[in-house]
């Protein structure tokens, strides 16, 4: 009796277990490269031209299947600097920040033309100019990222000091802070706190660090083996992402729609302000050329970096980016 | 020392103890009546059970009695006071504290100098045969030796009523046997009235005026038996017939 | 002179064990090839120590994350031993409080940090909190535990001695609810640290939580290594202090079996 229930028990562990393995070697999937794509930020309609670029099937025309992760901005550079992963989504500064201490990172794709960060304020406080901000409380989550950059990059370009304003280190509490007036000025990202804000009723004052200043934005990185072993690799990936972004541009709602797979909650959020805060988020988008990163601006980046002390010494730009597979 | 030496130093009237909580009432004691008079040494026994611990708490204070009274020299006990020294069942010392500062303890209650404390201390230290342990923790000693500590601090303040909760209970015979004598020696020299309860009728019989036998559940009192043994008591005072009779007597009492 | 040795010994096979570490880290680190930015080699940390110790920058920012501990451990102590106080002592407080008390334990300090940080605004006092709440929990526990194991005879002597309420403290309750007492201190102390680095984390420019942020945002990894291993020491510096305190009041308890 015993051996034939093993006999039995075998014949189904068999069955299960060629029937898992199969589909892997087989199915359509196996012939996809796997990435796993750090966003740098938690889901978010910001992140629509990508959710897009999946569901519209790009990632796969160009051989990727693709895996959002959604931890923190400095571990995607880390690991894509150590061969761990192949790409991230990044902040411009983090570049030169990040070569400067030897991660062997190159920037090959511009998604944001416009550095995203702006200054944010009640009408009240009449902060309309950089100028303005002297003497004045300015919240931020802390004296780094891209935040604590654009800020000084800012005060830098109207010859302002850190010192010249009152800087308060909140956290990512921006929101709550600005609503509150526990500050007169947060610092944040254009496509989010202010929208966030005015659709709670405040009339508020904003100050676009790229008015002022062309500072190497948001972006795709890889590593220089990568780039020498695969550029191929890099090629296509980047080609599905542009035509995402692209996708994104031209069929903004639709784009919208593909997010609510991706971002839990999206339904019982006001659909209004997100759809607006997609919007914002496009009017920063490097559209001519698609990918495409201007020389001038990753050297105003490098001398803003330089400046603050976040690089102790200057790196090759030419190698910290390309512009070979900008469309 | 007192002048009302004509009237007995403490009266028990119809005493009774009854516990009540959630799941019913226990009788503790019941209708107990006896008197002591000055410089005896009474003891009282009893089986597990029978109120003895109860009988001592409500002499001490810490236990008010459901009815009946507890008069001592003519003021009813209803609360801890002055002039009574305890002795517990474990020797209830103050571990951080040393044999020394265990003694005092009941002085620096009632703010009394240290010079002074220290003074009476060393005496008593010396009466119960702890010299040379001042500074020794409670850690560091045998259950006679802890004893002796508490016996010490029962008498610091020089009370008129001395209570003990069956405080040999918890060491070998040699020892308790070797205690009981000690405390005969004390009780001579110092002439305190002594309520002593335990559980060991020949110990009773050994260092006892009189013995209160209580009969376990309600505790009632059976019998209150007169020790006419001579003083100063020996050892082989425990092999005699009188003493057999006696503890026959309260054997059968409390059965 | 026996006692001598053995530390000596304690000592020795302290700095025994450090270097044996250090001598791992330093080969797995070579040959692994891992880039420092990953995992910096024991020589990388230090020289990256030397430079903040040289600019002081460390000692600044260690100094603002004592001051945090500081306070919170104070803050926390205090209302742990009042709290505990009452909860040991009153049934109605301890079932009035014990829901919430048993609530809080499980409030994920991470979570609730940012929000201390709007409530308080990013000055100190939001570390001090997250510090205190931190300590809190421990402290309580071990007073309530350390009040009620007070043995009910030496209740009943105390009475017995018509001791009034604050002798039955000082004399009583406080020395015999100290041993339980202090191994909460033990754990508190420690985690205080943690509660005010976390309180960093979350929106600072200053303290070596902060630091610690600054060495991530720069792919600085020795520098966060430097500001870790400071905040280790910093609660081996706070244990240490608890349990020389315990030798110093405990020694009763120590006697025993000489």
């Amino acid at each position: 009796m015993k051996t034939k229930y093993m006999l039995w028990i075998l014949v189904v562990i068999f069955t299960a277990v060629s029937c898992s393995i199969q589909p892997a070697n087989d199915g359509p999937t196996g012939e996809l490269t796997h990435i796993r794509l750090p966003m740098g930020y938690i889901p978010n309609v910001q992140y629509a031209p990508f959710y897009a670029a999946v569901e519209k099937g790009f990632f796969e025309e160009y051989g990727i299947e693709l895996e959002f992760d959604y931890s923190y901005e400095t571990d995607g550079v880390a690991l894509v600097g150590a061969n761990e992963l192949q790409f991230s989504l990044v902040s411009g500064e983090q570049v030169p920040i990040a070569r400067a201490q030897g991660l062997p990172i190159v920037y090959v794709m511009a998604w944001y033309e416009k550095y995203p960060v702006a200054l944010v304020s009640k009408t009240e406080q009449n902060v309309k100019t950089p100028q303005d901000l002297a003497g004045k409380r300015v919240a931020l989550p802390g004296p780094f990222g891209a935040n604590y950059v654009g800020l000084r990059a800012l005060l830098g370009e109207v010859g302002l000091q850190e010192s010249d304003i009152i800087m308060e280190s909140v956290g990512f509490n921006q929101v709550e802070v600005l609503a509150t007036d526990t500050t007169e000025v947060i610092v944040g990202y254009s496509a989010n706190e202010p929208i966030q804000l005015k659709a709670q009723g405040y009339d508020l004052d904003l100050i676009l660090v790229s008015d002022y200043l062309d500072l190497v934005s948001n972006g795709i990185i890889t590593n220089e083996k990568t780039l020498a072993e695969d550029p191929e690799l890099v090629e296509r990936f980047v080609s599905a992402a542009l035509k995402g972004i692209q996708f994104a541009v031209e069929n903004p709602e639709e784009a919208f729609q593909f997010c609510f797979k991706y971002i839990e909650g999206l339904e019982d959020a006001d659909q209004d302000v997100q759809f607006e805060v997609l919007q914002a988020s496009m009017e920063l988008y490097q559209t001519d050329p698609y990918g495409y990163s201007h020389p001038e601006a990753w050297e105003n980046m490098q001398g803003v970096l330089l400046q603050m002390g976040l690089m102790k010494k200057e790196i090759d730009l030419e190698e910290a980016y390309t512009n070979e597979f900008s469309q | 020392m007192n002048s009302a030496n004509n009237h007995p130093l403490l009266e028990v009237k119809d005493l009774g103890v009854t516990f009540t909580d959630d799941k019913g009432s226990l009788q503790a004691l019941n209708q107990i009546s006896f008197s002591v008079d000055r410089e005896q040494f009474i003891c009282v026994v009893g089986p597990s059970g029978s109120g003895k611990s109860t009988l001592i708490r409500v002499l001490a204070g810490l236990l008010a009695p459901t009815s009946g009274e507890v008069v001592l020299d003519g003021i009813p006990i209803n609360e801890p006071r002055q002039g009574v020294g305890i002795v517990f069942q474990k020797a209830n010392l103050m571990p951080w504290r040393s044999v020394l500062r265990n003694i005092t303890l009941p002085l620096e209650i009632n703010h009394v100098p240290q010079n002074e404390a220290n003074e009476r201390a060393s005496e008593l230290i010396e009466l119960v045969g702890l010299t040379g342990f001042e500074d020794w923790l409670p850690h560091d000693l045998s259950g006679g030796m802890l004893q002796r500590v508490a016996i010490a601090r029962s008498l610091i303040q020089d009370p008129d009523l001395l209570l003990l909760d069956e405080p040999f209970g918890a060491l070998d015979a040699l020892t308790r046997e070797k205690m009981g004598a000690e405390l005969l020696r004390i009780w001579r020299v110092r002439k305190k009235t002594v309520i002593m309860i335990t559980h060991d009728i020949s110990e009773a019989v050994f260092l006892a005026d009189r013995v209160l036998a209580i009969s376990p559940q309600p505790g009632n009192l059976r019998l209150d038996l007169e020790i006419n043994l001579e003083r100063p008591r020996q050892e082989d005072d425990r092999f005699s017939p009188e003493f057999v009779v006696y503890t026959q007597q309260l054997r059968d009492a409390i059965r | 002179m026996k006692d001598f040795g053995v530390g000596i010994r304690k000592i020795g096979f302290l700095v025994l064990s450090i270097l044996a570490g250090l001598f791992l880290w330093q080969m797995f680190t070579t040959f692994s090839q891992i880039p420092s930015f990953i995992f910096p080699k024991p020589i990388e940390v230090w020289d990256r120590l030397i430079i903040v110790l040289q600019d002081g920058s460390l000692m600044k920012h260690a100094l603002i994350t004592l001051q945090e501990v500081l306070f919170g451990l104070m803050l926390g102590l205090s209302a742990a031993i009042i709290t505990g106080y009452f909860l040991a002592k009153s049934r109605i407080v301890e079932r009035v409080l014990s829901p919430y008390i048993v609530a809080s334990q499980s409030i994920p300090i991470v979570a609730i940090a940012p929000l201390l940080v709007i409530w308080l605004g990013p000055g100190i006092f939001s570390k001090i909190l997250t510090s205190a709440l931190i300590v809190f929990f421990p402290v309580l526990v071990n007073t309530v535990v350390g009040l009620k194991s007070v043995p009910r005879e030496l209740y009943d002597l105390m009475r017995s001695l018509q001791a009034n309420t604050w002798q039955r403290i000082i004399k009583l309750e406080i020395p015999a609810a100290m041993p339980v007492f202090l191994g909460g201190l033990r754990i508190g102390a420690t985690l205080s640290v943690i509660g005010a680095v976390v309180g960093e984390f979350v929106g600072a420019d200053k303290g070596l939580g902060f630091l610690v942020n600054v060495g991530r945002g720069l792919y600085d990894t020795a520098l966060v290594f430097v500001a870790v291993f400071t905040i280790v020491l910093l609660s081996l510096g706070l244990y240490g202090s608890v349990i020389f305190i315990e030798n110093r009041l405990l020694s009763w308890q120590k006697r025993n079996g000489d």
